[in-house]
């Protein structure tokens, strides 16, 4: 979240002059993020870890055909996806990833754990139709901007932005319902 | 609070930026509310990968590149002429260092820094300018250590209890100890809680702006994202970094309370150490349930008791001193 503009920018600049200084900067920064995305879309960490290696290095291949001003970030996650898509994990695994989560959500003994607001979000947010929780975890916690998502998922910004607005919508009625005091002003 | 928002305004990423537009398209309230959850939402991110495995990750690209050429020149060149640069300056800062000492013995006694320690009451805040022009808001019930002086590091304080610090710039870092860990920051804007008089011991640090590094006994050294934070617990054990609603780990700077996912034998606690009363918990089935609540406005012990006893489903009685909690019948 906290990467600036600026930073890419120099990284990827730093990059195109074959600088691996700069490229181990832009994969320290980025690979958190990467990784969370990549685990989510093929559901095992080593395939993750995998994944964005290999989009690093496609990177560092390409790198003088770098344009910093086009968004670097949004080009790091479009070939992640591309890459996760594409493993056996992502194929034989069922995206949906909310099953775990609501099996123990119903579960009344383990009342304490799902009673906890964070745990509540997180199966809220998995109940999402896909399509949406992806651009929800793009914006919200990968740092993405609307026109970067747009160019991840190829759709149009103006999708995006319907897809956070009924993400927060969603999220918002559920809330409510669990504990109207947290919406107040 | 009006200033962490005017910050967080111009410096709002990106993404901040888009979901204002988003809003702005709305009614007032339900732009509101919508902001409300997007700021909870921070709770529920995906666990990042554990420090170890960056690391991994990290040395694993960088042998990569080396291997694809090009990286592993410039490293060869560099690592020999590096090595001498080391020695030789540890040989003219061990003479410069002997030479020193003499002279400094006879310093130390007129030189020899000051403590100054401040303690906030309960129920009250501070504002301290600190001797190298870092600025800290002092929680209720705190006590701040630094010293002054000329020979003084003016960079270290120690705190117990909680703090919302704002460092000046300055090519040293600065440093924030607590019983069980270390913070340490460059130009930055952090909050920093640490309670050992307590049933759950422990040191937490938020992030608003910049970065921070957390050092403690048992743990690799965390570094802070804005807008993350980490808890480290008695025995020096560090948590993963982990987002939370920024708001609420600082409501206590602008007069509020909140519990972020706390059980409520915490909360209670917290609460009575704030305002100097004592309160009683009389509902063991009740103390680990977790809570999560925001009062903006948190006038007194009693007002949040009541927001807390609603949400939990407990009722409170006072007596001389503060209050007894117990399960509502």
């Amino acid at each position: 979240m906290g990467i600036s503009e600026a930073e890419v920018r120099a990284w990827a600049g730093g990059m195109r002059d074959s600088d691996p200084e700069a490229a181990t900067e832009l994969f320290h920064a980025f690979y958190p993020h990467l990784f969370r995305y990549a685990r989510r879309i093929t559901r095992d960490e080593g395939t993750a870890e995998d994944v964005v290696q290999e989009a690093f290095l496609r990177l560092w291949k390409m790198r003088a055909r770098l344009d910093p001003d086009r968004s670097v970030r949004a080009l790091l996650f479009v070939t992640v996806r591309n890459l996760a898509y594409n493993t056996q994990d992502a194929r034989t695994r069922p995206l949906q990833g909310s099953e775990r989560r609501r099996v123990r959500d119903a579960d009344p003994s383990e009342r304490t754990n799902t009673d906890m607001l964070s745990e509540r979000l997180k199966v809220w947010i998995d109940a999402l139709p896909d399509r949406r929780r992806e651009a929800f975890h793009l914006s919200r916690y990968e740092g993405l901007s609307y026109e970067e998502i747009a160019r991840v998922m190829e759709i149009s910004v103006k999708t995006v932005e319907n897809h956070i607005r009924l993400a927060l919508k969603d999220l918002r009625d559920q809330i409510r319902n669990y504990e109207p005091n947290l919406l107040k002003k | 609070m009006s200033r962490l928002n005017q910050e967080s305004q111009r410096d709002a990423p990106q993404e901040r930026r888009d979901l204002e537009k988003t809003l702005a398209a709305l009614d007032e309230r339900e732009a509101e509310e919508l902001a409300k959850t997007w700021d909870l939402a921070a709770m529920a991110a995906d666990d990042e990968p554990a420090p170890e495995r960056i690391a991994s990750a990290r040395e694993r690209f960088t042998a990569a590149l080396a291997a694809n050429g090009r990286g592993s020149e410039t490293a060869r060149t560099d690592r020999p002429r590096r090595a001498r640069r080391m020695t030789s300056q540890r040989r003219t800062r061990l003479v410069a260092a002997a030479a020193a000492a003499v002279g400094l013995a006879v310093l130390l006694v007129i030189l020899w820094p000051r403590s100054t320690t401040l303690t906030v009451p309960p129920g009250e805040l501070a504002d301290v300018t600190l001797p190298d022009g870092s600025r800290a808001t002092l929680g209720a019930a705190s006590t701040l250590t630094y010293r002054r002086g000329p020979l003084a590091d003016a960079r270290r304080v120690r705190l117990d209890g909680e703090a919302y610090f704002t460092i000046a710039p300055d090519d040293r870092s600065f440093r924030v100890e607590t019983f069980n860990a270390t913070v340490t920051a460059l130009g930055t804007e952090f909050n920093v809680r640490a309670v050992e008089e307590s049933g759950h011991p422990s040191t937490r640090v938020a992030l608003v702006q910049g970065s921070v590094r957390v050092d403690a006994r048992l743990a690799e050294s965390v570094r802070l994202r804005p807008g993350e934070m980490t808890e480290v617990d008695a025995e020096g054990r560090a948590s993963a970094p982990r987002s939370v609603p920024i708001e609420w780990e600082t409501a206590w700077l602008g007069g509020g309370f909140a519990v972020v996912d706390q059980p409520l034998s915490a909360a209670i606690e917290d609460l009575a150490r704030r305002f100097g009363v004592a309160i009683e918990l009389q509902a063991e089935y009740l103390e680990e349930d977790t809570l999560a609540i925001h009062l903006p406005d948190a006038r007194d012990a009693e007002t949040v008791l009541a927001d807390v006893c609603s949400v939990v489903g407990c009722q409170y009685t006072e007596k001389q001193d503060g209050f007894v909690v117990e399960a509502r019948p």
